[in-house]
């Protein structure tokens, strides 16, 4: 009999649950698939692209994208100096990728140990701490960076240095806020009745609880970097000259703008794009690991 | 009387962030760069270095130089430009300032403009058309970068269409396009919270007991819900204080807009130390004493805040 019940209820119940949990990744797929495609394209700019990215071939300039009357030669289109804008439009994702990879996972560790450190021990080492992102926050980072990037000369190494100082804070004053409540929780206090340490407590108790917070903004953090690359690259201190990055890609077409449409949509909808997949993500992994931080941004 | 001790402390650290900004930009500018050789040019002899080096005090140790610096600071001057004839750095500060304030203001006010009637639309109206739109709008917002939305709003709606000037600062038509471009980030962000914050706030009783004492639907929409919803808003306007003022940089680039961002690039790239120097100290204490006063103003919006657990 029980069993019989069993058997006529779990069908629709389990079909239902399995409904459901698909529909939850469905938000997931574009975002995920866009991403795919990006760090693919990034990876494998030197493979998948048709031609130097820098092969300046003047016969060929401004030429039209293939479907606005151009030819397969040049699927995207070129440059005013004739270079390929599919193979720069790969070789930028590639120095995108590269910043990403290099300064949100370099950025949270700093941010969270920084914020970390400064929620747990609160008082004078935490004040201090705190003052320093303040100092991070009242200093326009752009500023700084331009004149850091105009005195050391515009390198992707700098870009990355600039970018990690520029972003770390997003961390540290999240992680502290979430530090401190967690702090006077009971699983703390009784970790420290045993004689846990500091170090112990923040590793084992405060650092999986805070796990999630700095994932999330991780994620959202993406978009951030790889848009204040851009703009870095479009004031010229960014990327060195010689690289293709979307930036300099489109400080390069402002003079065309009139004349050669595609030299300027293309960079600016490929960042807009990457930009936008980074946010859904973002968003997505907000809502679904802790709705309490939709408020943050 | 513990509201005034607030205050004092909240001012006092606003003061030491300044002080260390000002250290930090004094070190970048001094320890890095070689200002004399660029100052007497490319075929200047030893003794034109010499001689500028004198005169400019670079001769002196380091934390003479430091020592100087901060002695003129506290009597307002901030040196003179070393390009362009000398003149005060102050004085070229003050007069561009005023344009980046008006940029920030107007791009400030565009943003709470749309965001909050939109924003409210949206949440009364879930999954409705303006709910579609509001979204749509916010994500398109976060995502596009405002160097490249000024530059294709110049092209349609200057170049094209001629409505408003490509650039530079004359007339009102001239502050449009860079501050929509400048407004759209925090546009979509106000947005964003202002649609959820009337979500959350449209269920709660109060909501209910408001309508039940049969106060009119606006009323209760924008009395007793927006009153509520504006809360988070007001913290994140905080916030974007120094995102706009960064962001200004970049987007006074994009039209030519005379203000200390693009005096700043300027300068830096003509190396002129003290007017970077200055800007940035300018710039970096202005956006300081807005925090300050931005932390101190929570304890009047939200009681339930008090001034520890900021």
């Amino acid at each position: 009999m029980a069993q019989d019940a069993t058997a006529t209820l779990a069908p629709p119940v389990l079909e239902r649950r399995r409904r459901r949990n698909w529909r939850r990744y469905a938000g997931l797929s574009v975002p995920a698939t866009i991403a795919v495609v990006f760090i693919f394209c990034g990876a494998f700019a030197g493979l998948l692209s048709p031609d130097d990215p820098n092969f300046i071939s003047l016969a060929e300039r401004l030429q039209p994208p293939v479907f606005d009357g151009g030819s397969w030669d040049h699927p995207l289109g070129t440059d005013d100096l004739g270079r390929d804008i599919l193979s720069r439009i790969l070789h930028g994702a590639q120095v995108s990728l590269i910043v990403v990879l290099a300064v949100v996972p370099g950025a949270a560790v700093i941010g969270t140990t920084i914020g970390l450190v400064a929620g747990w021990r609160g008082g004078l080492v935490g004040n201090l701490l705190m003052r320093l992102t303040d100092i991070q926050l009242a200093l326009p980072s752009i500023l700084f960076a331009v004149l850091l990037g105009s005195i050391f000369g515009p390198s992707l190494r700098n870009v990355i240095i600039i970018l990690l100082l520029w972003t770390w804070s997003a961390y540290s004053r999240l992680v502290r806020a979430e530090a401190i409540s967690l702090r006077e929780r009971d699983f703390v206090t009784a970790s420290r009745a045993v004689g846990a340490g500091g170090v112990w407590i923040m590793r084992k108790h405060l650092l999986p609880n805070l796990l999630n917070t700095v994932v999330i903004v991780m994620t959202l953090e993406v978009a951030i970097v790889i848009l204040a690359e851009a703009a870095l690259s479009f004031l010229g201190v960014g990327v060195p000259a010689g690289t293709a990055s979307w930036g300099r890609m489109i400080t390069e077409a402002r003079t065309f703008m009139v004349q050669a449409w595609w030299m300027i949509w293309l960079p600016g909808i490929a960042l807009m794009v990457v930009a936008f997949t980074g946010n859904l993500m973002g968003d997505w992994l907000r809502d679904a690991l802790d709705p309490r931080l939709r408020n943050v941004r | 009387m513990q509201f005034w001790n607030f205050l004092a402390l909240r001012l006092l650290q606003a003061f030491a962030v300044v002080f260390i900004v000002v250290t930090l930009v004094f070190l970048v500018s001094r320890l890095v760069g070689n200002p004399e050789q660029f100052l007497a040019g490319p075929d200047a002899t030893n003794e034109d270095i010499e001689g500028i080096k004198e005169r400019f005090g670079l001769n002196d140790s380091i934390l003479v130089q430091y020592g100087d610096f901060l002695g003129d600071l506290v009597q307002g001057d901030l040196g003179y430009s070393w390009v362009g004839g000398g003149v005060s750095t102050i004085d070229s500060i003050g007069d561009r300032a005023w344009n980046t304030f008006k940029l920030g203001a107007a791009a400030l006010v565009f943003a709470i403009a749309t965001a909050v009637p939109l924003g409210v639309a949206a949440a009364l109206r879930r999954g409705g058309a303006t709910d579609w739109l509001a979204r749509a709008l916010a994500v398109v917002g976060q995502a596009v970068p405002g160097f490249w939305l000024g530059l294709m709003m110049i092209f349609f709606f200057a170049v094209d269409l001629g409505w408003f000037p490509t650039g530079g600062a004359v007339g009102w038509r001239a502050l449009v396009l860079p501050a929509i471009s400048l407004g759209m980030l925090e546009m979509a962000a106000i947005m964003r919270l202002t649609r959820s914050g009337m979500i959350e706030v449209m269920d709660t009783d109060f909501i209910r007991t408001a309508r039940a004492k049969g106060l009119p639907e606006r009323t209760v929409v924008l009395r007793h819900g927006l009153r509520h919803a504006m809360l988070p808003v007001v913290t994140v306007l905080g916030l974007s204080l120094g995102r706009l003022i960064a962001g200004s940089v970049i987007i006074e680039v994009v039209f030519a807009w005379p203000g200390v961002g693009r005096l700043i690039i300027d300068s830096i790239v003509r190396s002129d130390y003290p007017m970077v120097q200055a800007a940035i100290i300018v710039l970096a204490a202005s956006i300081s004493l807005a925090n300050a006063l931005v932390d101190v103003s929570y304890r009047f919006i939200d009681p339930r805040i008090r001034a520890g657990s900021i």
